[in-house]
């Protein structure tokens, strides 16, 4: 039987429980530094070679889907919005409303996947993808050094949606421990975690969008 | 404040009813020791597993100082490169980087902050498991005939070219990364947020700050060698190339990426050797170490400007001559910390009242040798010479010094210092200073010759040399039979001070510390009763 | 229930939408051929939204120090990284 504890106890190495919620927002902050540093060095790289190459970048991003994307972002950004939301009634308690906000969340990370899927088809059926065989035939200007671009695209954004999947995991994970509501703390404590992992993702995007698909002038 | 001391000595009292009375005897099967979340039996859980692999290395280590016997080469070339590959993938990463800060670090860091456990205890064991699961990856590129692309990994022959177990090799340095990353951040939130009421920043003992400074560096560097390594790993399964210079790419690139991590992985290595060196030196000197927020601020200094000197690998390459003169500036600069660290120690032993336990034999060493092995390291960071040592024995001869020389000797100090503390026991203290030296004259027997080699030519990674050098090189390799000679001698007598060794006291050196004020061994929770963080 | 670091519905909406304009913005940039202008301008909206996102939704407003320290530490690094970095292809070839 589910006890309603009255008071949030700590874990047996802290002395209360501010401490606590202190040391793992702490520890995921320097967890996300580190996540920072990862696509850091990724986005060095594109920067390196963008500027190395920055006609043929320009033309490349060109021929990305931006336009889905956009649509993308904005699911993306949805997600985040109730995310917080699930945030607000994980403070607050409400089971029923985690439950509703959390699903809404799962479903804007599966739309974000499922139109990269798409995205990720279409460029197939272009020919923009240099490592399959067959499946590179673009026709804009040095076809060659624009591998180098696809390449990091198709780096960026699979890393990040790899990402995605793994928050999609956890999300689900989360949805299943607030429908049993057997330890509402640990749950509550598993969703602000968990949340600043998922906005942080949406930052990632945002970058990526901006820099792939918008620097193209 | 006061309700938090409260709660603290409360809880330990409680605790202080069990039947146990130190973590040794909490329990004595297997499942107790693999399911551990107490951070001291993880510090054991480490010190077998970096044994393991140390003598894998030393192993590796053995084959090529076999080789190089002869000037022709005693192995082929193929078999040459894997064996100095694998010496140093399983030294680099498998012992020298967890070495001190998982075994001494976790032992003693709670202790020392006045701290029952660490922030994450589950996280601490999954380290360990993540750890040993990289280190299986390490034993089936042996089985797979190993890997020969050097610790390096440098592109395009770790991408384009290599037919041997890259990515078998990579995937295991991967996830012994995610390791560090993940002892990293327990032992910073640690630090942040458990030392005990009255415990500031200043109080702290030296070993400590060096553990911040360490583990900060891990968590900032690792992530970006975790990522070139999926960078080759991807370019070699499924052909997402960005160093392919057919594309346009630049394997010096990778070079920046790759060193971006490795460089600052160097003080990863030696400042937990430093942090040691600073307990033991005034303990044994029996006075107050000299320079105390020096010390402290250095530790952070290196591990700041290590960040930004990476380029010294890259001098030879076509990165250009402006980037370099930068990277030369920033490595001259980066030495000033350790330099001071240095006057510090010896500031400490003027007028002490020195004793010269094995410990101190150990530390004095690793002064010594580091400030050997660092000032050749301004020798390199100097452009027009680093042209001429670059990719020779010298180089070998700088980093073996300062890690070696330096981090094995502070380890091996650090082990035996704690050792009473970790056991209960006291190690056979004659043979522990006999093999001390052991260990300083092969040591000096192996690598000193490898300067003399380096300034006259001869390069590394090469199975064979030129007959002229045949006669330093024996020299090297008998320095290699009497160093091995000089870490057989601590695992014998260690091993058997486990069960036959006198029975310790608390402070069998009257030393400073929280880990002295509690037993030896401790209890389960470090402290039968907290102590009082006296005003100093 | 702690009350100062929970963001209230009408601030998530607020934050919400304040990003969605955002992203109408940045869009909006790229049909103009503004040069140099065009990526500092993607970038620093980017900028713009990732602050929003973590001072809201990640709650670093009302977090201590040390956090905001610790998130603001990995793009430092990336900074040294990146200008560093380019300090090299930069000025290659000059004489």
């Amino acid at each position: 039987m589910p006890t309603t504890a009255a008071v949030e106890t700590p874990y047996e190495q802290f002395a209360t429980i501010e401490q606590q919620h202190e040391a793992a927002r702490l520890g995921m902050w320097f967890f996300l530094a580190t996540e920072v540093l990862i696509f850091g060095g990724i986005f060095t790289d594109f920067t390196v070679y963008h500027m190395l190459y920055p006609k043929v970048f320009a033309e490349a991003s060109r021929h990305l889907a931006w336009q889905l994307e956009a649509y993308n972002t904005v699911i993306l950004l949805t997600g985040g919005a109730t995310m917080a939301f699930v945030d607000y009634y994980a403070e607050r308690q409400k089971r029923a409303a985690i439950l509703w906000f959390l699903a809404a969340t799962i479903l804007s990370g599966i739309a974000f996947l499922t139109l990269k899927g798409i995205e990720y088809h279409g460029d197939y059926t272009d020919g923009k993808v240099p490592f399959i065989p067959g499946g590179y035939s673009y026709a804009g200007l040095d076809p060659q050094h624009a591998k180098l671009f696809f390449n990091f695209y198709f780096l960026l954004t699979g890393l990040h949606a790899f990402h995605m999947l793994i928050a999609i995991a956890l999300l689900v994970l989360l949805w299943v421990r607030t429908w049993r509501w057997r330890q509402p703390f640990a749950v509550k404590r598993m969703i602000i975690i968990v949340g600043m992992f998922w906005a942080f993702i949406d930052v990632v995007w945002l970058f990526i969008y901006n820099t792939l698909y918008l620097i193209n002038r | 404040m006061s309700t938090i001391a409260d709660s603290i000595t409360d809880t330990l009292k409680e605790s202080a009813g069990y039947s146990q009375d130190n973590y040794l005897r909490a329990g004595y099967g297997l499942r107790s020791w693999l399911l551990t979340v107490d951070h001291k039996r993880i510090a054991w859980l480490y010190l077998v597993s970096i044994t393991g692999f140390f003598i894998i290395g030393a192993i590796a280590a053995a084959l090529v100082r076999y080789d190089l016997l002869a000037p022709q080469g005693l192995l082929d070339a193929s078999t040459y490169n894997r064996a100095f590959s694998l010496h140093g993938i399983a030294m680099v990463w498998f012992y020298l980087i967890p070495s001190i800060p998982a075994t001494l670090g976790n032992f003693l860091l709670p202790i020392m902050i006045g701290a029952r456990e660490v922030a994450f205890p589950r996280l601490n064991l999954f380290s360990w498991y993540l750890y040993t699961c990289g280190g299986i990856f390490v034993i089936l590129t042996v089985i797979l005939g190993g890997v020969d692309v050097g610790w390096t990994f440098y592109t395009p022959l770790s991408t384009l070219f290599s037919n041997s177990a890259v990515i078998v090799a990579a995937t295991g340095v991967f996830i012994v990364g995610f390791s560090s990353i993940l002892t990293g951040i327990n032992f910073m939130v640690t630090i942040h947020k458990m030392r005990a009421p009255g415990m500031t920043w200043f109080k702290l003992p030296l070993f400590v700050w060096a553990m911040y400074a360490t583990n900060l560096v891990m968590v900032l560097a690792t992530p970006v060698l975790s990522l070139v390594l999926l960078l080759i790993a991807l370019e070699r399964l499924i052909g997402i190339g960005v160093f392919d210079p057919k594309l346009g790419g630049d394997p010096v690139l990778y070079q920046h990426l790759f060193w971006f991590y490795s460089h600052p992985a160097v003080y990863i290595m030696v400042l937990p050797g430093m942090g040691v060196a600073s307990e033991i030196i005034p303990a044994f000197a029996h006075k107050k170490v000299f320079g105390y927020k020096f010390i402290a601020f250095s530790a952070l200094a290196i591990a700041f400007f290590g960040f930004l000197v990476w380029g010294h690998h890259l001098f030879v390459t076509t990165q250009s001559v402006y980037a370099s003169m930068l990277f030369s500036v920033m490595s001259f600069i980066v030495a000033v910390p350790s330099a001071i660290k240095v006057f510090n120690w010896t500031a400490t032993l003027y007028k002490g009242s020195i004793t010269y336990d094995a410990p101190m034999i150990y530390a004095l060493s690793f002064v010594g040798l580091f400030t050997i092995g660092g000032l050749t390291g301004l020798f390199l960071a100097t452009l027009s010479a680093d042209i001429v040592l670059h990719a020779t024995y010298f180089v070998i001869a700088h980093f073996h010094y300062i890690m070696v020389g330096g981090t094995v000797s502070a380890f091996l100090g650090g082990l035996h210092f704690w050792w009473p503390k970790m056991t209960g026991r006291m190690y056979p203290e004659i043979w522990a200073r006999f093999a001390a030296l052991v260990l300083f004259i092969g040591f000096n027997l192996t690598f000193f010759p490898q300067f003399l080699l380096g300034l006259a030519g001869m390069p590394r990674r090469y199975f064979s040399y030129p007959p002229d050098f045949q006669s330093l090189n024996v020299l090297s390799s008998a320095g290699a039979v009497v160093l091995g000679v000089g870490y057989l001698l601590p695992l014998a007598y260690l091993l058997w001070s486990l069960r036959y060794g006198k029975h310790a006291t608390d402070n069998p050196w009257e030393a400073e510390g929280l880990e002295w004020q509690t037993t030896s061994p401790p209890p389960v929770h470090n402290f039968h009763q907290l102590p009082v963080i006296k005003e100093t | 229930m702690s009350k100062n670091n929970t963001l209230g519905p009408l601030s998530i909406i607020m934050t919400y939408l304040g990003l969605l304009l955002l992203l109408g913005a940045t869009i909006t940039v790229t049909f103009f051929e503004l040069g140099f202008w065009n990526p500092v301008l993607n970038l620093s909206i980017a900028s713009l939204q990732a602050a929003l996102v973590i001072a809201f939704f990640m709650r670093l407003r009302w977090s201590t120090p040390l956090d905001r320290v610790v998130a603001a530490t990995g793009f430092f690094f990336v900074l040294i990284m990146v200008t560093f970095t380019l300090s090299d292809f930069l000025t290659r070839g000059m004489e």
